[in-house]
């Protein structure tokens, strides 16, 4: 299923470019322009998560917070430039539950919203990623091709992961390696080689060993 | 005041004094007058003379001494005429209000410079927080259109924004940090992913050592420095960066090891001064002299100490320094 988010922000590029990356991950995005009757929005609609920036013209994020705390429970993620502990700190004591401020780091933003709706949803939440013949297992870090399974490390399921998000597309090794950085694992280029031989080798095993194809000078794809 | 120098202020009437002592003398010794007289009456003469000029001096040694140890005392010399009695002898009197006036004046004039820095640091700051929105817009937008290296160019935009946000604050008296404990892996891995892009870009291979141990700083000006520290490294060329944490009684070690061209030694000692750029900086011509001025001002301000050792051809070592805080102590 598809999870709903609302995005409550006034400059123009950032709520369109952010629509099309939340699209592009498989959520459904809805924009509200209308700042004023934002918070009932938010609570007629109960969207599955909210992304509120705190400086809107004619409304201020806080109240808004707030209007939507005293009825509803959905998580929300402050955006804002705004980078002041004090702002940090209001923001969370209304409710908030998290501040990210701009420019951020798209890839934590994602990872942020997923862990967010995660805890949020825990029922519907799927720890089973899909792709052809295949199925990635978050929860038991495996990968499954019929009866067949193997064990994956953190590095290698998190490339799979990442190819099967952008599939159709090429993913070079600069962005895997970005992916990667971002949970804690710097790994230079010689061990990502490793990690995507080691990968290959093990869906080898379970019968899916031309998977992943190389795009030589540009990177990989499914 | 020493009585020689107001002495020396006072030789045009004592000379007089002494001239007209000597003619009342020769005067009195041509009328003939009685010897005791022709002798007593220049003496007297001159001694009234001379009397007369104490008490004038030991009000003016009064109140220069005075005016001499308030001036050693203060620390802003501008505030001292508002301090010092006005005196009552002509000269001082005047040239107190003549100070006044001066230091008035000055003091208008600093103020309002004052004024025009807080301005000036306010739209600063402003400033930063609005352009921040259109970064993170254009962030957006590549992210959507992936594989361009504009993303990195667009880091580095949001580094140099946070320098100006960075050294305007610097400047300022006003010390808006907050100390929080954390570790110096999540210092060391938060500013990693920041700059992700920047460094896997430029092929540099990231080593950890022993990062665990716990330290107070204020994790976005630390990563503010980190990152000068690790942009520096890699324009001069590193292709490795190593993290390493040393734990000691007094304080925690962080030290960023690079293994770039290194620092010449004739230009180490002033690296971290504002403005200097070096022979390094000289090659690579895109040196500001702030970089380093600015993480050194910033440790300076919250209490930890950056320190450099260096060697031509072999690289450059930073190293950070935590003291360790009683908080610590007093849990352990």
């Amino acid at each position: 299923m598809k999870y709903s988010i609302f995005i409550i922000e006034d400059d123009i590029t950032i709520r369109n470019e952010l629509s099309t990356l939340l699209s592009a991950y498989k959520y459904q995005v809805s924009i509200i322009e209308n700042f004023e009757t934002a918070a009932e929005d938010v609570i007629s609609q109960s969207p599955h998560l909210v992304l509120l920036d705190l400086n809107l013209p004619g409304a201020d994020g806080f109240s808004i917070c707030r209007e939507i705390r005293k009825s509803s429970q959905v998580p929300i993620i402050i955006v804002t430039s705004r980078d002041s502990d004090m702002d940090e700190l209001m923001s969370l004591h209304l409710g908030a539950d998290q501040f990210i401020s701009k420019p951020y780091n798209v890839q934590i933003l994602l990872a942020k919203i997923n862990a967010l709706i995660n805890r949020a949803y825990p029922a519907e939440a799927s720890h089973i990623v899909r792709y052809e013949d295949i199925s990635l297992d978050f929860s038991r870090c495996v990968v499954l091709n019929k009866e067949k399974e193997v064990e994956l490390t953190k590095n290698e399921m998190r490339i799979l992961q990442l190819l099967i998000e952008k599939q159709g597309h090429i993913v070079s090794r600069d962005e895997i390696m970005n992916a990667l950085w971002q949970t804690d694992s710097f790994i230079d280029d010689n061990t990502l080689t490793v990690n995507i031989n080691r990968l290959r080798g093990k869906l080898n095993g379970v019968g899916s060993g031309d998977l992943i194809k190389t795009r030589r000078g540009l990177g990989y794809s499914l | 005041m020493k009585i020689k120098e107001y002495l020396s202020g006072k030789i045009l009437y004592l000379t007089i004094c002494f001239t007209t002592s000597i003619f009342c003398g020769v005067f009195l010794w041509l009328v003939q007058a009685d010897l005791s007289f022709t002798l007593f009456l220049p003496v007297l003469f001159l001694l009234g003379g001379i009397l007369a000029l104490i008490p004038e001096y030991l009000r003016k040694r009064k109140w220069y001494s005075k005016l001499l140890a308030y001036k050693e005392e203060l620390d802003r010399l501008t505030l001292l005429p508002a301090i010092i009695d006005r005196p009552e002898f002509y000269e001082g009197a005047f040239l107190h209000d003549i100070l006044t006036d001066v230091s008035k004046s000055m003091n208008d004039e600093i103020f309002k410079m004052r004024e025009e820095l807080r301005d000036y640091r306010e739209f600063v700051e402003l400033w930063v927080h609005e352009i921040k929105t259109p970064i993170a817009g254009a962030k957006l937008v590549l992210e959507n259109n992936p594989d361009t290296p504009a993303q990195r160019e667009l880091d580095r935009i949001e580094h140099y924004v946070e320098q100006a946000l960075f050294y305007s604050r610097s400047a300022s008296v006003e010390n808006d940090y907050i100390m929080r404990e954390t570790s110096l892996k999540t210092l060391v891995s938060e500013s990693l992913k920041q700059r992700a892009r920047y460094l896997i870009a430029n092929k540099v291979k990231i080593e950890t050592q022993n990062l665990e141990p716990k330290v107070l700083a204020d994790i976005k000006w630390l990563s503010f420095i980190l990152w000068q520290l690790m942009e520096n490294a890699v324009k001069y060329g590193a292709s490795t960066l190593s993290f390493t944490g040393i734990e000691g009684n007094e304080n925690v070690l962080l030290l960023i090891e690079d293994d770039a061209c290194g620092i010449p030694a004739k230009d180490i000692e002033r690296i971290f001064d504002k403005g200097f750029t070096g022979e390094n900086g000289r090659k690579i011509g895109a040196a500001t002299g702030l970089g380093l001025y600015l993480c050194k001002t910033l440790c300076d301000k919250m209490g930890l100490g950056l320190s450099v050792k260096s060697e031509v051809g072999i690289g450059t070592t930073f190293t950070l320094v935590f003291p360790v805080s009683y908080i610590f102590v007093s849990e352990s």
